[in-house]
């Protein structure tokens, strides 16, 4: 390897999804060139998704089963208490144990769990180092086991931010009416000045450490953007339902702001790392920050991960690195694998995930032991007899209560602790249910509800049983939860009639009528959880009777919860599969088409959409479907499948081979694409390569062997069918009134496919038409139709430009025109619609607002890797038509036809002269 | 403090979120400006007990 050392950035919750928000805008320069200097990716999590479990299976490279961190918190047996979850109870060794026991040193921060610090070869400072549960007034101690080795406490002690020490100048930037709110009722602040003060904790401690010791591996895991997702991601644009006004505008730049302070972050780390080092930034999960952030979250332990999503971040970045790539397939198991592929060191297989080979610049030589967790030696491992002070336990607990991550435990610690115990059970179950061991998950699970009984361990039970085709027990427990949720509701229902009416008396007390207000809208929110249980309860049903193929009857149930919820895509997907069971290709289409018309982005349903196309014989949109599934998900042989299928009977055989062989390479057992591939052979249409010999001798069938996927793109010469054009737009852009229709007319008669709905028709003011669509106005706030307009040329006005989504490439024609000129010609305009008097005066405000906004754009584009412009001078075209026309066909890369561009130039439409 | 190109800053008392992005060297640099903040007003306090003859403490 070509790197000295490696740093690791731990980023909790990040996601894309704001992150390329925020690039495509300029806002996180420093990741942004991380990723165009790098390899991105999305990063796969685990079930269940909590951050605890998630980290120690990023640490290990091992499911939760296997390294023992199972939860929040863990009941202390010997203190009669419950603590939060320690180093203790990690079972496997970590990176940094293993990098110990070959002599490297490492520094590690604030990692979930690392309480007490382990005693490793570097320094650990653990995931309690940065709380403060108190003011600072009352004195700030550390809590011991904070650091190793001891004799640095007092200097990383020194490293802690308070958040009594912030100031105004720390909170205005993510809250600007911050001076206006009252923080007696409103305690959202306090919040955000102690998530603040963390991630500064973290950061000065890790930055000196980077910066005053030996190191080979950093690792660096920060809170705050999952914290502040949780408290603030609500309030984030676009405006949720049932978000008060004040609140949304108090409060909506709260999360952007903590991502951009982490790229300042992440600036520093950079510099202090080095270009000699190799740095990996990645996430646990992401988060959910459009239209599908849930609106309300389950009434359980650790709700607030309802509002996760399955995919987090990976970037790396560094001389081992390829540059400019993005990798697929990618989970948070994969992480250790890949590190000590970086150090040269065998991985074990007794580890879940593999090393991202995909990310490498030269493939790397991958060694491989049996296990490392019986090897002897010094790994920095605590000494069995370690104990966690019940009190420092208890100080940091209250820390967990208050993030909302767990419940209060209550004063029956006894009770607290058997629910404890219970919790991490059910979470065992989760992770055994969700890695294809439905025996284990149920006998948990049955332990479990013979301990507490409750209807979220009853239906796991149900999909268990189902699991193990089980499905007559199956249906009959999903008939007591049935029977067990109406007598809830009739419950519910009759304290609700009760409190209503105590509401209505008149001559109650006004604190009295509070509480009953309070107890109502307990009960309402109630009301609506047995609702939604009701629900998941007829949608398991469903799936039963599908398995047992009856599909009427499954049908049946669906019907019913679509009449009642016609918005939910659970149902429109259990709906579509079961049609598609029953070939009903057309009506199955249409419920996939009702889910992409929710969720745009669903990878499923644009599979499905594939799947149906192709069987109802229109290949053409089976293949566009499923590319948009392999661009969403690359990691998908389904999709890869029925792309292959379909390019096969368009008789693209080439590109239908090179598809069919990638969705083998993913999944060798998989036998679809094997049959076709030897159908083709048969028929002279296909020649075996290499790769697929391989894949039948070397390939694990239930995992994915990326080293074959790497070579079976290589093989293919493409990494897969893209289509011609695919991914690249074509833009026309500039001020209102600077000609853009006029190049919009030249660029079509010059041979080109415009994107236009022709909904805006010519007037006076563009006798020959806008050539604008409907669809590019909500830009800002909509772009998940931006595909339609591959290989077109749409017209977008300069103020739009910075909303084009950074997933296509855009080649811009600018059009620029004397800024007092559009001026005028746009005053002109709206006199001509009555929006303004002719004897109005020169609107030299608005002239200066133009200017700065052509400006703006510019800049913008200037920033961009994605987009590439020309500025056309709008006089230069009328005047000099055939040079401009060429020059824009040379710019554009395309043979346009230069006589019909230059017939289109009309002088008479030179409007407004300018007359200041 | 200055950075690479050697421009000095001068750091405002109530500090900032470059500041702390710039990790433990800019936590320092803030914290001894505060300090120095601090002893500067004791000091004026004195000065203005010594002069109303109140004596310094």
């Amino acid at each position: 390897m070509k790197a000295k050392r490696v740093l690791l950035i731990g980023w909790d919750a990040a996601d894309w999804k704001v992150i390329d928000q925020l690039m495509a805008r300029g806002h996180m320069p420093t990741l942004q060139s991380m990723v165009k200097n790098g390899v991105r990716g999305n990063l796969s999590t685990l079930q269940p998704v909590l951050s605890p479990m998630l980290w120690s299976s990023i640490a290990t490279g091992k499911f939760a089963d296997k390294h023992g961190i199972h939860g929040f918190t863990e009941p202390d047996y010997e203190g009669g208490s419950i603590r939060p979850i320690s180093s203790r109870s990690r079972k496997a060794r970590a990176i940094w144990n293993i990098l110990t026991h070959q002599g490297k040193k490492s520094n590690v921060f604030s990692w979930w769990p690392s309480n007490p610090a382990e005693p490793i070869n570097g320094i650990m400072v653990s995931n309690l180092y940065q709380r403060a549960n108190k003011p600072l007034a009352d004195g700030w101690p550390m809590l011991p086991g904070t650091v190793h080795p001891e004799d640095k406490e007092r200097l990383f002690k020194r490293c802690r931010v308070h958040p009594d020490e912030l100031t105004s100048a720390h909170i205005l930037p993510f809250v600007p009416n911050a001076g206006k709110i009252d923080q007696k009722n409103d305690k959202r602040i306090g919040a955000l000045s102690k998530m603040i003060a963390d991630a500064a904790s973290v950061h000065a401690a890790s930055t000196w450490a980077m910066e005053n010791s030996e190191w080979d591996f950093t690792a660096v895991y920060h809170d705050a953007i999952d914290h502040s997702c949780h408290g603030f991601m609500k309030f984030r644009e676009p405006r949720m339902p049932g978000v008060p006004e004040d609140l949304f505008q108090n409060y909506k730049d709260v999360v952007d702001g903590m991502y951009r302070f982490h790229d300042m972050m992440l600036e520093r780390c950079l510099q202090l790392a080095g270009p000699d080092t190799n740095v990996i930034l990645i996430s646990d999960h992401g988060f959910q920050s459009d239209h599908l952030r849930p609106l309300s979250l389950p009434q359980e332990p650790a709700a607030p991960a309802a509002e996760h999503r399955q995919h987090g971040i990976i970037c790396c970045y560094g001389p081992d690195f390829k540059k400019g790539h993005t990798i697929y397939g990618s989970s948070i198991l994969d992480i250790t694998p890949t590190l000590l592929t970086l150090f040269g060191l065998p991985v074990g297989k007794d580890m879940d995930g593999k090393p991202l080979i995909q990310a490498f610049e030269e493939v790397p030589t991958v060694k491989s032991i049996d296990s490392g967790e019986m090897v002897e030696g010094h790994f920095g491992e605590h000494d069995r007899d370690h104990k966690v002070n019940a009190e420092d336990a208890k100080a940091a607990l209250k820390q967990l209560v208050e993030l909302g991550y767990i419940e209060d435990p209550g004063e029956d610690v006894k009770k607290a602790m058997k629910n404890t115990a219970i919790e991490l059970k059910y979470n065992l179950s989760k992770v055994y249910a969700s890695t294809g061991r439905p025996k284990q998950a149920l006998e948990l699970l049955e332990e479990i509800l013979s301990e507490k009984d409750e209807y979220r361990f009853r239906i796991r039970i149900a999909e268990n049983l189902k699991r193990l085709e089980r499905y007559d027990d199956a249906l009959s427990m999903l008939d007591e939860i049935d029977r067990m949720l109406q007598d809830e509701r009739k419950r519910t229902n009759k304290r609700l009639q009760e409190k209503s009416s105590e509401e209505a008396k008149d001559e109650e007390k006004d604190d009295k009528k509070d509480k009953v207000k309070s107890e109502l809208a307990q009960l309402k929110k109630q009301k609506a959880e047995t609702k939604k249980r009701f629900m998941s309860v007829q949608l398991l049903m469903a799936d039963i009777y599908k398995s047992q193929k009856v599909f009427e009857k499954a049908i049946e149930v669906l019907q019913q919860l679509s009449e009642r919820a016609p918005n939910s895509i659970s149902v429109l997907k259990s709906t579509a599969d079961c049609l598609i069971k029953m070939e009903k290709w057309k009506d199955a289409r249409n419920a996939y088409i009702s889910i992409l018309n929710i969720d745009p982005h669903d990878h499923g349903a644009h599979r499905g959409l594939a799947f149906c196309n192709n069987k109802l014989g229109k290949f053409e949109e089976a293949v566009e479907s499923a590319l948009t599934a392999t661009e969403l998900v690359y990691q998908y042989p389904a999709a890869h499948f029925i792309l292959g299928d379909s390019l096969y009977h368009l008789g693209q055989d080439e590109y239908a081979a090179k598809s069919l062989e990638v969705a083998l390479a993913m999944r060798p057992a998989y036998t679809a694409p094997r049959i076709l591939l030897d159908k083709m052979a048969k028929e002279g249409r296909y020649t075996p390569s290499d790769a697929r010999e391989l894949t039948i001798e070397e390939m694990d069938s239930s995992s994915i062997n990326q080293q074959l996927v790497v070579q079976a793109e290589k093989n293919a010469g493409v990494k897969t069918y893209t289509g011609t054009k695919h991914g690249e737009i074509t833009v026309v852009s500039g001020l209102p009134r600077s000609g853009t229709s006029l190049m919009m007319q030249m660029l079509h008669a010059g041979g080109m496919e415009i994107f236009t709905d022709e909904v805006r028709e010519a007037d006076e003011n563009n006798p020959k038409g806008f050539y604008e669509h409907e669809k590019v106005k909500r830009l800002a706030t909509n772009n998940a139709w931006i595909k339609e307009a591959r290989g077109k040329v749409m017209k977008v006005v300069s103020q739009l430009t910075k909303f084009l989504p950074p997933n296509h490439d855009y080649k811009v024609v600018v059009m620029k025109r004397d800024i007092g000129e559009v001026t005028l010609s746009q005053h002109k305009m709206l006199v001509r619609l009555g929006k303004a008097k002719q004897s109005d005066s020169y609107p030299l405000r608005l002239e200066k607002t133009l200017r700065a906004q052509y400006d703006g754009a510019k800049k913008w584009m200037e920033a961009q890797d994605h987009v590439s412009f020309i500025e056309v001078d709008y006089h230069d075209t009328l005047n000099n038509p055939a040079v401009i026309a060429k020059q824009i066909s040379t710019f554009l890369g395309k043979d346009l036809d230069i006589d019909a561009m230059i017939a289109q130039v009309d002088k008479d439409l030179y409007r407004s002269k300018t007359k200041k | 403090m200055a950075d690479k190109r050697r421009q000095q800053y001068k750091i405002p008392l109530e500090g900032s979120l470059g500041l702390l992005a710039l990790g433990y060297e800019g936590l320092v640099a803030w914290r001894k400006v505060r300090h120095d903040a601090g002893q500067l007003k004791e000091m004026n306090i004195n000065k203005q007990k010594k002069e109303k003859g109140e004596g310094a403490e």
